[in-house]
């Protein structure tokens, strides 16, 4: 019965989207030394900037994110209104934007460097390191703890607050002692975010010539086509993404405080400190979204004169970045919700772990998911391959790693995760409650579907579908590692140019990314900060 | 009066676990009934088998007269007449109130559908509300959405389950106050289900008492709350303590003095003798000795937790102009109007 084939359904699903995932894993069980052995010196180095990358960046995010979202949450200064909103920006910007704009502004020859260096005789710090890298990945991924430590501050009852106020706290005591402890699962999320994102990035350490695990992979199947060194390393990559998962799971701990909210009662900061406060939101959202958009505006009014990026290029580029992002929207979207509604009608436990797995991928950094899809579709194609010529005596080439399906079917391992909790969470709410209600007023099956369960969950599908429509817009290490030779993409296309030092070529397509990234910025906005 | 909802022999089982086991049951034209029980007795499974959305495994149902269950017939709920209001209430989120309302009223004209809607919504009190969404009302008010909406097409039945268990008590109080005047309006038969006996007594005309999917007693509140069936029933509908007797001659000894018995007891038989603190005087006449060990203030009464010469302890409702302290010795009574119901002792 239909019982009997949708419970195939989560099992398949499930195994199309972790089998990359586990084969990966089962490099980390059976490592082999010699491959380690050839990567040389390198591979320690790998591991400790990995380390550091995480530690450096998790602080990084955690100090901005948590002191803008306290000081827009608690007090009240020129602007904090718009700073509320305007401070999430930042993540629209793919950190390997911001990073080949910093590379190309505050490098030695840059117009910063070459300021301070005429105008104060000092000179800054060099930006193509590992402060460099910690410091731009900071700047764009502390949205993600600045807007969960902002929904927790947001259970924090006036109550709580006023018991503070009575004790004689001051405002940074009421955050240590009470605002933080009470928002750490919150938080906690938020870092393991921030985390994830730092471990996909390879085009930034790249740029700023701080190798980790995810450039090491890119290196070495990209220079030395060596898939089974990129899986070795996949493997070590993944372990790091588990121990992320794993802490965030322990600080998160089974506390969950529920307050009744009602928000905090804001203090006025008035005089010098409202204007330090002002200036402080103003530097961040300067550093980590003006200057970039700025730049990035004024290379691409200079290129109209001699581009290095011609228009038809622009175009093609983003035909395909565009009809490659719809492609996996739509395949991600379709699949959730054929595991959502299955576990709608009644899913037994198994089922719903496997749910919970099959959408693990996004805690995957993306160069493990790529090599590890592409390890599945090797093997995949070379069994296709020998069984048509066997049984029809052809072949058909390589289907899925010489096309761009093997990339929507990697693009769907790591994104299933956004479009299942979007759709999930609105197709959670039409309760048997509801269709028994609608049914008990006269509606007839098919009525429920058209008039009560598609309007109800269009929008959560709607919203998952733009979501992960927006992340494969500027998926980097995937797309790198899966493309069809030759097969450029805007991501693609920004790296290139920034890694030639063809700042202006770059700049038309990052900024295309950015203002697909405001998309979801936008959507955060309107749930409410 | 004639029987609108007829239950014979309805089983439903999920599994091994029998939910609803032999119920049999009639509910008037025109009354209100109420299926009170604790949670997990198969009440609200009751209600689903009702409304159609259940299949009962054996036994039938018919609703005004037409079989709609067991026995070969099956109707499926959009065809059964039955309104029914979820204790989540279940109003569709992307609808305004109106439309909620209006949900049922197909094949109505325009204007008809239009006029009913406006009438249900003045009948719950909501008139002026239609073009919010739900999320714009306060849980009292989604509630009375519910109502009208499961009114609005005018049906035989209307189902409730556990109607006020998501509001607090104050908004409870007047809600239930609200309902008991929409049903009564309405003249519809209603069947609604409750874990809380104080509610039950509120609205019901008529209540039955489930557990483990078994009906145990049927009758008004006042039969039900003065003479329970089982000691299960009557602790469930009440305060009630139990004192150890033993027949002689027609007559039942126990610790609180001698009283007759009704129905059949042997001679010498051991039996039990619910007591209500209602039932309960102190009265310097009284038959039976007792010292007074606790007492709590309920506003307008004294609840007092009494030691009798037995050991055994009784409670006793008194205005709150009889002050006494803990350890005075007072003799009690059973007051003259109440008959005390006596089960077999064996029974829990």
């Amino acid at each position: 019965m239909l019982r009997g084939a949708a419970g195939i359904l989560p099992l398949f699903i499930f195994l199309l989207v972790a089998l990359p995932v586990l084969k990966v894993l089962a490099e980390v069980a059976v490592p082999s030394l010699e491959t380690w052995r050839s990567l040389g010196p390198l591979l320690p180095l790998m591991l400790r900037n990995t380390l550091l990358l995480l530690l450096g960046v998790g602080a990084g995010s955690f100090l901005l994110g948590v002191s803008l979202a306290w000081l827009t949450a608690a007090y009240r200064f020129p602007g904090s209104r718009y700073f509320e909103v305007l401070l999430i920006l930042p993540l629209a910007v793919p950190t390997y934007v911001l990073g080949y704009v910093y590379m190309a502004t505050f490098d030695y020859a840059g117009p910063f460097s070459t300021a301070a260096r005429q105008l104060l005789g000092i000179t800054l710090p060099e930006i193509r390191s590992g402060y460099g890298a910690v410091a731009v990945m900071s700047l764009v991924l502390y949205p993600y703890v600045y807007v969960m430590a902002r929904a927790g501050f947001r259970q924090l009852s006036r109550a709580s607050m006023d018991v503070c106020r009575v004790m004689g706290y001051t405002g940074l005591e009421t955050l240590i002692k009470v605002a933080l402890p009470l928002s750490r699962p919150a938080v906690a999320a938020g870092m393991a975010l921030v985390m994830m994102e730092a471990l996909t990035d390879f085009a930034t350490v790249r740029f700023f010539n701080f190798p980790t695990l995810s450039e090491g992979i890119i290196r070495v199947w990209y220079g030395r086509m060596n898939l089974q060194a990129a899986m070795e390393l996949a493997g070590l990559l993944l372990l790091f993404a588990l121990a992320v998962v794993s802490v965030e799971h322990r600080l998160r701990g089974r506390a969950q405080y529920f307050q009744t909210g009602g928000g905090m009662e804001k203090k006025h900061l008035r005089g010098t400190r409202g204007a330090a406060a002002a200036f402080f939101c103003t530097s961040v959202l300067f550093l980590a979204f003006l200057l970039p958009v700025l730049q990035l505006t004024l290379w691409a009014l200079e290129e109209t004169s001699a581009p290095s990026t011609s228009l038809e290029m622009y175009l093609q580029l983003l035909s395909r970045s565009l009809s490659l992002a719809v492609a996996a929207a739509l395949v991600c979207v379709l699949l959730a919700t054929v595991l959502a509604g299955v576990l709608q009608l009644g899913g037994s436990r198994i089922m719903r772990r496997l749910a919970g797995l099959s959408t693990m991928g996004y805690a995957v950094p993306g160069a493990a998911v790529g090599v590890g899809a592409l390890s599945v579709l090797s093997s995949f194609d070379r069994w296709l391959n020998s069984l048509l010529e066997g049984t029809l005596g052809f072949t058909p080439g390589l289907l899925a790693t010489g096309t761009v399906l093997g990339l929507i079917y990697a693009y769907t391992v790591k994104f299933m995760t956004i479009a299942y909790s979007a759709v999930d969470s609105s197709m959670s709410r039409i309760t048997p409650s509801i269709t028994g209600a609608a049914r008990s007023l006269g509606a007839r099956p098919l009525e429920v579907v058209t008039r009560i369960q598609a309007p109800m969950a269009v929008p959560g599908i709607a919203a998952g579908a733009v979501l992960v429509f927006v992340d494969v817009m500027k998926e980097l290490p995937i797309t790198l590692i899966l493309r069809p030779f030759g097969y450029d993409t805007l991501a693609v296309w920004v790296w290139q140019m920034a890694a030639e030092s063809m700042w202006g070529g770059a700049a038309l397509p990052a900024l295309t990314i950015v203002l697909a990234g405001v998309i979801p910025v936008a959507y955060i906005i309107r749930r409410g900060v | 009066m004639k029987p609108q909802v007829v239950l014979s022999g309805v089983a439903k089982s999920y599994g091994e676990t029998p939910a609803v086991a032999d119920l049999s049951l009639e509910v008037g034209d025109g009354e209100v009934f109420c299926l009170l029980g604790p949670s997990g007795c198969g009440k609200s499974t009751t209600l689903r088998l009702i409304a159609g959305l259940e299949a009962p495994d054996a036994g039938s149902i018919e609703i005004g007269g037409t079989p709609v269950a067991g026995g070969g017939t099956w109707l499926p709920p959009e065809e059964r007449k039955v309104g029914i209001v979820f204790q989540d209430y279940a109003l569709f989120p992307h609808m305004r109130v109106r439309e909620n309302v209006a949900f049922g009223l197909r094949g109505w004209s325009r204007r008809d559908a239009r006029r009913r809607v406006d009438e249900v919504l003045e009948l719950v009190g909501l008139y002026g509300m239609e073009e919010r969404y739900p999320h714009e009302l306060s849980s009292g008010q989604q509630q009375r959405v519910a109502i009208a909406r499961a009114l609005a097409p005018e049906p035989e039945v209307l189902l409730l389950d556990e109607p006020f268990s998501n509001l607090d008590l104050d908004l409870r109080r007047r809600i239930r106050q609200d309902i008991r005047r929409i049903l009564r309006e309405a003249g519809i038969t209603a069947i609604f289900v409750t874990h809380d006996q104080e509610e039950a007594f509120y609205i019901a005309d008529r209540l039955g008492v489930m557990r483990r999917g078994r009906l145990w007693q049927v009758g008004t509140p006042e039969e039900v709350f003065h003479t329970p069936a089982t000691p299960f029933v009557a602790r469930f509908v009440g305060t009630a303590d139990f004192l150890r007797g033993v027949v002689r001659d027609g007559r039942v000894r126990t610790a609180l003095g001698e009283f007759e018995v009704h129905g059949e007891f042997p001679e010498g038989a051991e039996v039990e003798v619910m007591v209500r603190p209602e039932y309960i005087e102190i009265e310097a006449e009284g038959a039976a000795e007792a010292v007074v060990v606790e007492r709590t203030f309920l506003g307008g009464h004294y609840l007092y937790t009494l030691r009798l010469l037995s050991g055994e302890r009784v409670r006793c409702l008194q205005h709150h102009d009889v002050t006494l302290e803990a350890g005075t010795r007072v003799r009690l009574r059973l007051r003259a109007s109440h008959t005390p119901v006596v089960f077999p002792r064996s029974t829990n």
